[in-house]
This record gives structure tokens, sequence and C-alpha cells, in this order.
């Protein structure tokens, strides 16, 4: 056995890796898509005249953020074919991370709303703004730049717990890691790739949330340029 | 100088009680002002004098009482608590309001906060509301900085612009609650002459709550003292600022002047 | 609803050991990963403000890669692929390992941002006093970021509670894995993951618990607000401030 690092067989890996980080990006990216709908549509329903459906949404959303990832997926996994519901291993990760997530996502929501001055809501009624008004013009584009840099951390950890999903058999970048492994009797090299391609993807992330932020009109809170 | 009989009230409130939880902040208040009326709220905090403007303008409930605005209620009392008129939105266009903290939007430029409400609220087009803001904006003497975005702009300036994007819904009763309270001394000047103008001008019905005397004095027909919830004192300025009846009002506005 | 409370209490008879062990080996994970944690944060966050440029960057570097890799990432690499380099791990000892470096970098960050946010004025006051920086920093400025920090330690306690099922993956067998152990055994998954679910929920709402008792104690010198509670928790018997005169 080889106490070092195996360059050769490692760049023999590589391809396949590579295009199992691809399936690892789409599945983070589309379960943060859904994550981000499932978190407003908690928030709205956290808000609800009744009472008794706000409060439960709010003990809801504790329970899924108090509890193991894994654990919630392995449930939807076991028990919804038993529910007669048969899905395949992709979808019930996205479902599990996507659920998972989406009461993250509520959280960060909530508290960017929270955070906004209460006087812009106060200034909007004494213009007349209808309520829709009031949230499309005035709330929700205040609302969107502290929300992002939050977001788009969250989307990073989505990311990096896609391994979660390789036990329930998802073929994912660490589940193709754990075959090159088992296939080849080595696991230095394909754990090794997958941790500097974890790295590459955090160090891009971060680069985008930034580009994200400076896009998205966080200039509006900066004071005199000076040529004005 | 106004002839009570044959102007009809522009504001009416009728034995107006509001509590937050268990603390009282309105009590039994009887209020009447005439159409094109400038009348002064002062007092000490929490006295309810912006409570006052706050519940005209439905930010806040009232629990008790009624309250009329150009003959239309606006809240009424049907014996089981006061509820807000179904037709509250068409009435709270008559009435326009300017907070101590601006609340501009700070997402748009100066013509972009004046322009915003007559666009979406009056549905006029965007040409027309650009057209009507440049005027108001010059009418404050901003026009400059019609492309500036809140934050560049000075405690006064950001206020001045908040007079002009009330005044862009062309309200008839104007509310002003502590509008200087939040200003460098230097800036107070530039938003009370603005304030002045509006008074001397045109034909508004204003409701002020303020800790300037002077200006309280100069614009204003009638002064109001609030304490508890109440009105304590009722009278033109000369009477409430020179010659005060009551105790507190005395020994408030003596603590005022020392300060 | 009868027959599903009777299908937990029925688990609970036949499988109560499995989940017994599973809860206890998962306890023992996060109390000695915890120790360790603090123990590297403490080091890694007080080297990122340190006045030394390589400290500070070996620091930095060590923040942006347990950050950048995920937890589970480094499990796998402690417990697969470090013995191709010699080190044989056990599962346990991966797993702490793992779960310490890791948590320990984020735990660094919050350290360094909370001493950060001590205000400047502080240090001067304490330095016109005649304090030195190790008293300085030991009575006026540890203190105040400590209690800034609470809040976030709760997070985080319940984070690495939520990371110890990572475990699962590398064979050990903590509550996760008991729990899956028992559903592939049965054929009926819900009772079993709700039981659990539970479980987790149920300590991670101890340990915020705890948590919010170490705040009180810690941070009610800040706020007229904490110096109220201290008071009247001063009448409980859950604390007793020693030799604390609470005055408002």
């Amino acid at each position: 056995m080889k106490p070092w690092f195996d360059f050769a067989f490692a760049l023999e890996i590589l391809p396949r890796l590579l295009s199992a980080t691809w399936i690892s990006v789409v599945l983070a990216v589309l379960s943060f898509a859904l994550a981000v709908v499932f978190g407003v549509v908690l928030l709205l329903l956290r808000r609800v005249k009744f009472k008794l459906v706000g409060r439960s949404v709010g003990a809801f959303i504790e329970f899924i953020r108090s509890t193991p990832l894994i654990v919630q997926v392995y449930c939807l996994f076991f028990v919804l074919p038993e529910a007669g519901i048969i899905l395949d291993p992709y979808t019930t990760g996205v479902l599990g991370l996507s659920i998972h997530y989406g009461c993250y996502m509520s959280e960060v929501f909530r508290s960017g709303l929270d955070s906004l001055p209460n006087g812009q809501r106060d200034a909007s009624t004494a213009l007349g703004f209808s309520a829709r008004d009031t949230y499309l013009r005035i709330i929700v584009p205040q609302t969107i730049p502290r929300i992002l840099a939050p977001s788009g951390n969250f989307l990073i950890y989505l990311a990096k717990s896609s391994p979660i999903l390789a036990t329930i058999g998802v073929a994912e970048i660490m589940f193709i890691a754990k075959d090159i492994g088992q296939e080849n009797f080595r696991y230095l090299e394909p754990m090794t790739i997958v941790g500097i391609i974890f790295l590459i993807l955090s160090a891009a992330g971060a680069r985008c949330i930034r580009f994200a932020e400076a896009a998205f009109g966080r200039n509006w809170n900066q004071k005199e340029v000076p040529y004005v | 100088m106004f002839d009570t009989i044959r102007r009809p009230p522009a504001v009416s409130f009728r034995s107006v009680g509001k509590l937050f939880g268990n603390l009282r902040v309105l009590h039994n208040l009887d209020l009447d002002v005439v159409e094109g009326e400038h009348i002064s709220l002062i007092g000490p905090s929490g006295s309810g004098k912006s409570t006052v403007l706050r519940v005209l303008m439905t930010l806040e409930t009232i629990q008790e009482g009624q309250i009329i605005v150009h003959g239309r209620s606006l809240w009424d009392d049907q014996g089981k608590g006061s509820v807000m008129s179904p037709h509250a939105s068409e009435i709270r266009r008559q009435i326009g309001m300017v907070f101590q903290s601006f609340n501009l939007f700070p997402h748009m430029t100066a013509l972009q906060n004046i322009a915003e409400a007559p666009m979406r609220v009056l549905r006029l087009s965007k040409d027309e509301a650009m057209l009507s803001a440049e005027e108001l904006l010059a009418m404050v003497g901003l026009s400059e900085k019609r492309n500036s975005y809140p934050a560049q702009l000075s405690g006064g300036q950001q206020q001045r612009v908040a007079i002009a994007r009330c005044l862009a819904m062309r309200p008839k009763i104007l509310l002003f609650d502590e509008v200087t309270s939040a200003l460098d001394p230097e800036t107070v000047g530039e938003v009370l002459s603005v304030i002045r103008r509006l008074a001397s001008e045109q034909d508004f019905t204003i409701l002020m709550v303020t800790h300037q005397m002077n200006v309280a004095r100069e614009i204003s027909d009638r002064i109001l003292f609030l304490h508890g919830g109440r009105i304590l004192e009722d009278g033109t300025p000369e009477q409430i600022l020179d010659d005060p009846r009551e105790d507190r009002t005395r020994s408030f506005l003596r603590a005022i002047r020392e300060a | 609803m009868i027959t599903f409370f009777e299908k937990i209490v029925a688990l609970l008879d036949e499988w109560g050991y499995l989940l017994f062990q599973g809860t206890l080996l998962t306890l023992g994970l996060f109390a000695s990963a915890l120790a360790l944690q603090i123990a590297l944060a403490l080091a890694v966050g007080l080297g990122l403000i340190s006045r030394n440029k390589i400290i500070r960057i070996l620091c930095t570097a060590y923040v942006e890669i347990f950050r950048g890799l995920s937890t589970i990432v480094i499990l796998f690499w402690a417990y697969y692929a470090l013995p191709f380099l010699g080190v044989k791990l056990s599962a346990w000892t991966a797993a702490v390992l793992g779960l310490a470096l890791s948590h320990s970098a984020y735990m660094a960050e919050y350290i360094r941002s909370t001493i950060q946010a001590v205000p400047k004025g502080q240090y001067e006051a304490a330095r016109v006093l005649g304090m030195n920086d190790r008293q300085r920093m030991r009575y006026i400025i540890f203190p105040q970021a400590l209690a800034a920090i609470m809040p976030l330690f709760g997070n985080e306690l319940v984070m690495l509670l939520k990371a110890t099922s990572y475990a699962s993956l590398i064979t050990l067998s903590e509550l996760t894995e008991a729990g899956r152990s028992i559903v592939v055994r049965t054929f009926d998954a819900l009772p079993a993951f709700v039981i659990v679910l539970t479980i987790y929920y149920l300590i991670a709402q101890a340990l915020i618990f705890l948590n919010s008792l170490i705040e009180l104690r810690i941070s009610f010198w800040r706020t007229s607000e904490g110096i109220d509670r201290a008071n009247a928790k001063r009448n409980s018997r859950l604390l007793k401030p020693k030799n604390l005169e609470v005055r408002r």
C-alpha cells in the first residue's frame, strides 16, 4: 500500500468525480429553490389570522430545526412508501432537504422582515398604499438585500450536506467517492479530491454572494458619493 | 376668527378612548377642528398627543368613541367598541402625515419617493407623477437633489422630501408629528420655513405635534395642551403660552423654556 | 391514534435498550466533541486577533479550511482516507476529532467577532486605570465578549447535537443508527422515527434551557431587565449568585 498520494490515480478518477459534482450542485440548487418557496409558504402561514395555525407552524419549524437532517431524510425514505407514496431516492432527498432548509429560510425571511423599521409601513399607510403595493414596492425590495447573505450561506450549507443523501442511494459526489474507494481499495485520493472540490465550491459560493449583494443595490445605504 | 357655525368641522373626535393593553392613552377625548384651522398639540411625553394623530391616520386603533372626517365616520362606535369604517382608505386619502423619523423609502431617489404614491394609488402615469413631483421638489427647494438617495441627504433635506411626498397625494388635512425633533438645530429652520409657507399660503387643515413653541405661536389658531390622555387646556396661542390657566400647563411651559 | 401510542410503547419495550445505548453514545460524542471544540475554538479564536501576523494567518487558514469543508467530508476523510497516510483512527476518535475540528472553526469566528465588538473605549478605560493586558482581557474584555456570545453558543450546542448524527455514516451506533437499524428490522418506520426525533428534540430543548441558565448568570449585569430577572431569580432555588449583591 503506497503511504502517500497517488497522483496518477487521482487524475484517473477526476472526471467521474467532477460529473458527480455537477449532480450535487444541481441537487443543491433545486432543493434551495424549493426551500425558498417552502420558507415563504411557512412565513405566510405563520401570519394567518387563526392563531392555532400560526402556533402549529411555529412549533413545526422549531421541531425541524432542532432535529438532525439525516433522521428526517431517513424518515421520508422509509415512511413515504408505507403510506403508498413511492419516490425515487433523488426526489426523496430533494424533499427532505427542502423541508429542513425551508424552515431555516422562513426564519431568515422573518428576521429580515422584522429588522425593517416600522416607519416604512406607517409611511405607506399614510400615503394610502394598498397592502399589496406596500409589500411589493416598499417592504420586499428592502428585505431582499438583508436576506441575501444569510440565504447564500444556507445555499452553501445545503450544497455541502448532499453527502447525507448518499446513504439513501443518491449518486452524488460522496456516493461516487465511496464507490471508487470500494472498487479500488484506495480511499485517500477520492476523499481528498472531494475535500478540495468542496473548498472550491465554498469559495466560489462566497464570491457569488458578495457579487449578488453588490448587484442588489446595497449601495443605496452608502453615504454621499464624492463627486455628486 | 372662524365662524364655527357656518364652517363645518373637518375633523371631530367624540369621546375617543384608547387603551394600550391596560394602559389608557386617550381618555374620553372630544375635539372639533374646523376646516382650514391650524392646531398645535403640546404636552409632556406620554400625554397622548402623537396618539391623537396616529389614530386619525388609522395607524393605531381606538377602542371607544367616534372619529369623523369631513362628515364621514372614520371610526364608529356601535356600542361594542370602535370599528374602522369600511371606507377608511377613501377617507384616509384626504389626510397626509409627516413623521418624526421621516420614513423615506431608502431604495428610491427623492423624486421616486414623491412620485411613487401618486403612481400606485392615484394611478397617475409615470410622466404625470414625475412632473408633479418635480414641482413639489422645487417648492421645498430641493430640485438639485432629485436623483439623490435618502442616505445622501441631510436630516432637514430628508424631512423636506417627506413633506413633498405627503403633498403629492393632495391631502386636505396635514398631520405633523414632531417633525423637527430628530433634526440638528441648523436644519430645523429650513423645515420650519416650508411649514410656515404651507400654513400661510394654502388652505390646509393642520394638526401639529410640536415642542417648538415659537412655531406653535406663529402658525396656530389654537393650541391644545394634553396631559394623561386628556385635553387639559384649549385656547389661542396668547391664552395658552402667555397666560395659561392650569398649573400643569404652567409647569410644562416653564420646563420647556428652561431646557 | 390510540393504536399509534400502543405501537410506540411496544417499540420502546422491545427496542428500548438499543435506543438507550444509542442515546448514551450520542451524548458521549456530544460531550467529548464539545469539550475539544471549546478548547480549539478558544485557541484559534484568540489567535485570530493576535498581534503576531503569522499566528493570525495560520488561524485564518484554519477557519477558512474547516468552514469550507463540510463536517461530513471531514469525518469521512478522517475515517477512510487517513489510514492511507499511516494514521488509523477508530470510528469514535475520528468522529470526535472531526466534529470538534469542524465546529471549532465556526466557534472561533464567533469568539473573534464578539471580542472585537467590545467597544474600544473599554480598552482605554482599563489601561487608564492601570491594568495590564492580561488583566484587561480577563476582567474587562472577556466577560463582555462572553455575555455576547451566549446566544450564539446556544445555537451552536443544538448544531453540534444534530451533527453527532453524522457519526452514523462512519459506522458508529449512536441514536440515528439505532433508529435506522430498528426500522430495517421491523416494518413500521413511523413510530420508530417519531421516537428518535423526539429524543433529539428533548435533548435540544434541555441544552437550550441549560444555556439560558448560564446566560442569565453571566449577563445579569448588562441590562436593567437582566438585573430585575436576577433579583427575581435570587429568590428561586435554581440560582444563587454567590457574594453578588444585585443593585439597580
